[in-house]
């Protein structure tokens, strides 16, 4: 009885610690989590982590870094291995959690910190099979001794910090999401980058074209979906000679697929509308100081932590200035004393898919060059929060892997058919794309510059440059695949070894161009060159609006400093209004009623400048976006997973071919919808729509940056507060400017090259640290927003006096 | 006395040892020093209230960084009636429940362990 009486207090605190010690579902362990000796109070204190002298194992010689007051490392170290060891420190205290997080994105492991929600989401990217080509990547880079040293030497750095973490340390959202940072490994550097080879090469519309080619035949595709569009500015001028004997490329007897009826039964998503990449680089010719000026402007999803960091790096043989990814050692893009460069995407076709006959349901053969072969079977293992295990099977074919076996409606990858084995571009595991940044952050010429670009596979990019020897230059860079023509525009045959991809343009023979003679190179994601160029890329390239914007200022340009290009950088100019606006402007006066005259006297009297304040502009974009569900919603149902006709095309059937049948809905089949009926629904539907959602129209109602509604999101959405939303700014998906409500200029850069030392500018919509209650998590978003530059701080020596200087501090080796 | 023992000792536990330190040494304390159950109990928790919310207010208003709005927002999720509740209180609350209960009943579990051995 005693035992009882005074054994249940003992128990009850027992388990109370226990049950406050874990976590409740979504809940992190409120005991921890609270404590203020432990829990999230702490990552308020860490600003001042950072003391004057530090010591690591890992450095030979002390490192000084020098804080300017934006939060900018510049880091100078005695030898490389110091230099990356510090980089890799650094990033790390400020972006971990970040970092490490991208690289479970890529391998497929999110379950393993949020649960079964992630399940097909990791799946999806377990079968891309990412990881398993990165592991390939990382065992080539062992060859390469540089590459590996640094790659080597950037993880001990990360390694060094995560080894001093206590729980109270660690960043906040580790707390939130109750785990632990793992031990960094080059592997873990090659699935970042593998993050970006997703992202921006892995996107096909292979499987809806084929549909719709199943549906309404090859000349309606020639006519709608057409290889070149109609108005064009390709990066590399038209004109510019190709001087090189170009590879033979086999084109089998049989091009276009079989037409099966499976695959129509399939669900897929909309394209995403395309986000815009900005470079372009003048002459002396078009300066004010007689030396080029760089300028680019990535554009990606816009997320919190920022997707770049800020550095300068120093060491004897290099000094660079630029941002970097979070977990790659480098600089990505940026400029040294000589040289500048950049990189927008290259929209070539680089996904292709291949229907393959297995013997089977075991698919342990399939069927290629007349006879059965292997495939190769690996088991996949998710781990998920609460330690469950789920297994799947992936089956590869010599082209890659099978995405997905059956068409299941959960499946996350839209994209990708059942039963088709990927060939893609993000499995090519040679080169080193590492080595091209590395080269390139030592360049010192273009011819530095051509080699830099010689190893680096994909990504594919358009590498802009500039140099202080008044050299220009663009090349559209990466693996870009040996194709027929049309080859991947429709699902490929898999058992047909004509169909495979044979080889890959050699590197000299990718679209370049040194010097032209218009004094300026630029790209914004169009074409890489027009059809006098011998090899197919794809079909299908960003919109020609922003190329042909961009080019035409260029082009106008003169005297120009750089404030001129950071000018360019923020133009709002709709193209794609100049070129439809007169079409459709008079239809709507026809037979206007009475609540649309004020909404079309706006658009007539607008001066096409997407302007965050702007009505027109909302009633423009809203309409488009409309109007192109009427025209082609019918004949391309969004359930029949085909697609919409491109931007182009569409302008052109609704400029020059108004009595086109595309106009009549094909499901009303008694009456014929005229151009005029579309016009004029699709307008009077916008307008209810906007008043919908925002209101009666008024300046304040309906202007600009409410409608598109540009935030920047956390990587986990669902961490509201540490995210922006409805930032002021301008901008739209065709516009110079492109940001749309999740997308954006990544990183804006303006670089004057000059004989004796650069000048630079630009910022990033986010901040320095990953911290979101520091200062510099967000400060540089409103600057960004209203398209300021900061001046950036490129020291000379290290011990060079700056302006805005926050703080020093020395890594010294620790004995 | 015991109050501030435990508020103390608690403190220097908490900054080397993990967060449930502080009930730990409440325990040990209360089982040597405290008179009766109704003090142990009540005493522990409210040194343990004053120690977290007092070291949370410290953190909190020393003026370097913000974090409760954001973590408060976060805790209260989407719910409306949540919405209302400022940060400040709704992480005071969380914090005053978990140091007391945790606290307060560990010191009563070191008296109980004292009066069961004796």
């Amino acid at each position: 009885m005693k035992f009882l009486k005074y054994l249940w207090s003992p128990l009850v605190a027992i388990a109370l610690i226990y049950f406050f010690n874990k976590p409740l579902g979504s809940i992190p362990p409120l005991g921890k989590f609270f404590s203020p000796f432990h829990g999230f109070l702490q990552n308020t204190t860490q600003e001042e982590d950072l003391s004057e002298e530090i010591f690591l194992r890992g450095v030979s010689e002390p490192v000084k870094v020098v804080y300017d007051n934006n939060y900018v490392p510049h880091v100078f170290a005695a030898n490389e291995n110091d230099l990356y060891f510090t980089q890799g420190y650094l990033v790390a205290r400020d972006r971990l959690w970040q970092m490490e997080f991208y690289t479970l994105v890529s391998s497929g492991r999110l379950t393993e910190i949020v649960g079964e929600t992630a399940f097909e989401f990791d799946r999806y990217n377990r079968r891309l099979g990412m990881a398993r080509a990165a592991e390939e990547i990382v065992e080539n880079q062992k060859k390469d001794e540089k590459a590996w040293r640094i790659l080597t030497a950037y993880a001990d750095g990360v390694n060094a910090y995560i080894s001093q973490l206590s729980y109270k340390k660690l960043p906040v959202e580790y707390k939130i999401l109750g785990y632990r940072p793992e031990e960094w490994t080059p592997l873990k550097t090659i699935l970042m980058l593998m993050n970006m080879r997703q992202t921006l090469n892995g996107q096909s519309d292979d499987f809806r074209l084929t549909n719709v080619l199943a549906r309404y035949g090859i000349d309606t595709v020639n006519d709608l979906f057409p290889d070149y569009p109609s108005v064009e500015s390709p990066i590399i001028p038209s004109g510019t000679p190709w001087n090189f004997r170009p590879e033979t490329v086999k084109v089998p007897e049989v091009t276009l697929p079989s037409l099966q009826k499976e695959l129509l039964s399939h669900y897929i998503d909309r394209p995403d509308p395309g986000i815009g990449s900005n470079n372009w680089a003048i002459s002396g010719s078009k300066s004010a100081t007689g030396l080029p000026i760089l300028a680019n402007d990535p554009h990606l999803g816009l997320s919190l932590p920022s997707i770049w960091y800020q550095m300068q790096l120093s060491a004897p043989g290099v000094n660079v200035y630029g941002v970097a990814l979070p977990g790659c050692p480098g600089i990505v893009i940026g400029f040294n004393k000589d040289v500048a460069w950049g990189v927008t995407n290259v929209g070539s076709d680089v996904m292709d898919f291949y229907r393959i006959r297995f013997k089977d349901s075991t698919r342990k053969e399939y069927w290629h060059d007349n006879q059965w072969k292997p495939t190769k079977i690996y088991i996949e293992e998710f781990r998920f929060k609460n330690g469950r295990v789920v297994r799947d099977t992936l089956v590869y074919t010599h082209h890659g892997p099978v995405v997905y076996n059956e068409d299941k409606k959960d499946n996350y990858g839209k994209n990708a058919p059942a039963g088709h084995a990927m060939k893609w571009i993000a499995h090519y595991t040679a080169g080193s794309d590492l080595s091209t940044f590395l080269a390139l952050n030592r360049a010192r010429n273009y011819d530095d510059y051509r080699k830099a670009l010689s190893v680096y596979s994909a990504p594919a990019q358009n590498f802009v440059f500039a140099s202080n020897e008044n050299d220009i230059a663009i090349t559209v860079n990466g693996k870009l695949p040996l194709k027929w023509k049309n080859q991947g525009k429709f699902i490929l045959d898999g058992t047909n070894p004509e169909h495979d991809w044979q080889g890959y343009i050699p590197f000299e023979q990718n679209p370049t161009v040194k010097n032209p003679p218009r004094g300026f190179v630029s790209s914004a994601n169009q074409f890489s060159a027009d059809p006098s160029y011998p090899y197919y890329l794809g079909w299908h390239f960003a919109p020609a609006y922003r190329g042909r914007r961009i080019n035409d200022r260029l082009t106008r340009l003169t005297h120009a400093n750089a404030d001129s290009l950071r000018n360019i950088q923020n133009d709002n100019y709709s193209l794609m209004a100049e070129r439809i606006l007169p079409s459709l402007i008079p239809t709507l006066e026809k037979h206007a009623t009475p609540d649309m005259l004020q909404p079309i006297k706006l658009l007539k009297e607008w001066d096409r400048e997407n302007t965050a304040s702007s009505v027109a502009t909302s009633i423009f974009e809203t309409w488009t976006a409309e109007l192109n569900k009427w025209i082609w919603d019918d004949d391309f149902p969004a359930e029949s997973n085909m697609m919409y006709p491109l931007n182009d095309r569409t302008a052109r059937l609704v400029t020059s071919e108004p009595a086109s049948k595309w106009f009549d809905n094909a499901l009303t089949a008694d009456t014929v919808e005229t151009f005029d009926y579309i016009i004029l629904g699709s307008f009077k539907a916008s307008l209810d729509s906007l008043t919908r959602h925002y209101g009666s129209m008024s300046e304040e109602n309906w202007a600009w940056y409410k409608v598109k509604n540009t935030g920047i999101n956390h990587l986990v959405p669902a961490f509201k507060s540490f995210s922006r939303s409805t930032i002021r700014n301008g901008g739209g998906s065709q516009i110079v400017n492109a940001t749309t409500s999740r997308t954006g200029p990544s990183w804006r850069m303006v670089v004057e090259l000059d004989k004796e030392w650069p000048r630079a500018y630009g910022l990033y919509p986010g901040g320095q640290s990953g911290r979101p209650s520091s200062k510099y998590y967000e400060n540089m978003i409103d600057d960004w927003a209203e398209g300021k530059l900061n001046p950036l701080i490129f020291m000379k020596t290290k011990d060079e006096k700056i302006n805005n200087h926050l703080k020093n501090i020395i890594i010294n080796p620790k004995k | 006395m015991l109050y501030f023992l435990i508020i103390i000792l608690g403190a220097v536990a908490s900054l080397a040892g993990p967060w449930w330190s502080l009930p730990l040494v409440a325990a040990l304390i209360c089982a040597l020093k405290a008179r009766t159950t109704r003090q142990a109990f009540g005493v522990s928790a409210l040194a343990a209230i004053t120690l977290w919310t007092g070291y949370s207010l410290i953190l909190i208003f020393s003026g370097k960084e913000n974090l409760v709005d954001k973590i408060g927002t976060l805790f209260a999720g989407n719910s409306a009636v949540m919405a209302h509740v400022p940060h400040l209180g709704l992480i005071l609350a969380i914090v005053t429940l978990v140091a007391g209960l945790t606290t307060g009943f560990a010191g009563l579990a070191g008296k109980h362990l004292r009066m069961m051995l004796r």
